[in-house]
């Protein structure tokens, strides 16, 4: 494009243009025309190498400030709690199997007592179950104010379902266990799933 | 003109010797910061891998275990060893400081909804940066009346 700007300039000035204009503001724009020396234009181009140099460095600049910001975010990765969560769920589990209720028999048989539907001292196993449950979780994790979600199955079926604050399966979870209870026809998972604050 | 010119390229070396200075210097404190930040991840790392080692020699003390039947239970505390424990402290404590360390054990017991804490050991030390808390819970149990109640470990960590 330059390239053909210089040769239509030096065509102009090589026509029949009469050399001096009688008007006077024609004739400094003429005169100053002929001055025009295509030649210098390397200096434009210099400019723009310049700049596009210019340029590239505050691109460069930019991009590692950008980088910097980028690595200096905290990664947010807290061992100390996933460490010691991931041992709380599974020892609590352990613990809600051995308690013993005040049916003098333990929490795991309630539990699968609640899905073969029969009672325990005179009372619905499921009821007593989710509240022997709830005393359990009351000394430990809502005392220590950790949302978490319990539950019982067994195959499909549901029948135990504990939840302590923003915790269901799409909520982010620090640890989860769980423990098989053994039942007459098929077994009792209980799971519970510690959530993150 | 000539002298103006030089200068002025002078200057202009000048600037672009200071930017590349004043980008080296940036890039210097950058890559400390980087590394001063992953020798503390590194130290905070092995803090909680001690902290978690501790917390793990705890649970595995044989002088605390329930072992019923010859099979030791885990997450289970014998009282009566406990006892037998505190006891031994005493009379040994220098040889439990190097194996638990600067440490406060403490066990919560719920006996019929009611709460009591009771000491184990401690190893405070005078001067220490910071305490860690936790807590686990477990089952304690009694051999004499064959009972186990739910109870809960807190452990204090001093660095």
């Amino acid at each position: 494009m330059e390239c053909y700007i210089l040769k239509s300039i030096t065509r102009i000035q090589k026509s029949k243009i009469p050399k001096k204009s009688k008007i006077f503001g024609i004739q400094k724009l003429y005169n100053n025309f002929l001055a025009f020396e295509p030649r210098k234009l390397t200096f434009s181009r210099k400019a723009q190498a310049e700049i596009v140099g210019f340029i590239i460095i505050v691109i460069i600049v930019v991009v590692g400030i950008m980088f910097m910001l980028f690595m200096n975010k905290d990664d947010g990765i807290d061992n100390k709690s996933n460490l010691f969560d991931s041992q709380l769920s599974q020892s609590l589990l352990n613990v809600i199997s051995r308690t013993q209720t005040s049916c003098e028999t333990q929490l795991s048989n309630i539990i699968a007592d609640c899905f073969e539907e029969k009672n325990i001292c005179d009372v619905d196993s499921c009821e007593l179950a989710k509240e022997e449950l709830e005393k359990v979780m009351q000394d430990t994790l809502i005392l220590w104010g950790k949302p978490f979600h319990l539950f019982a199955t067994q195959r499909d079926l549901n029948k135990i379902d504990l939840i302590n604050g923003e915790c269901d399966h799409f909520t982010e979870k620090s640890s989860s266990g769980y423990i098989f209870i053994s039942s007459e026809e098929y077994d009792v998972v209980l799971s519970l799933d510690i959530c993150k604050n | 003109m000539k002298n103006n010119k030089a200068q002025i390229q002078i200057m202009q070396t000048v600037v672009v010797l200071l930017l590349v200075f004043v980008v080296l210097f940036i890039g210097f404190i950058f890559a400390m910061t980087q590394e001063k930040r992953a020798t503390q991840r590194q130290l905070q790392q092995l803090l909680v891998l001690t902290e978690q080692k501790k917390s793990q020699s705890i649970n595995y003390l044989t002088e605390f275990n329930c072992i019923i039947d010859n099979v030791i239970i885990k997450d289970c505390f014998d009282k009566l060893s406990i006892e037998s424990f505190k006891v031994r402290v005493k009379e040994d404590n220098l040889y439990y400081g190097s194996v638990l360390g600067t440490i406060k054990i403490e066990i919560e017991e719920n006996i019929d909804g009611e709460l009591s804490r009771n000491i184990i050991f401690e190893n405070k030390k005078e001067v220490f940066e910071t305490i860690k808390q936790y807590q686990l819970p477990i089952s304690l149990y009694d051999p004499i009346k064959n009972i186990k109640n739910n109870g809960v470990l807190y452990l204090e960590i001093y660095n």
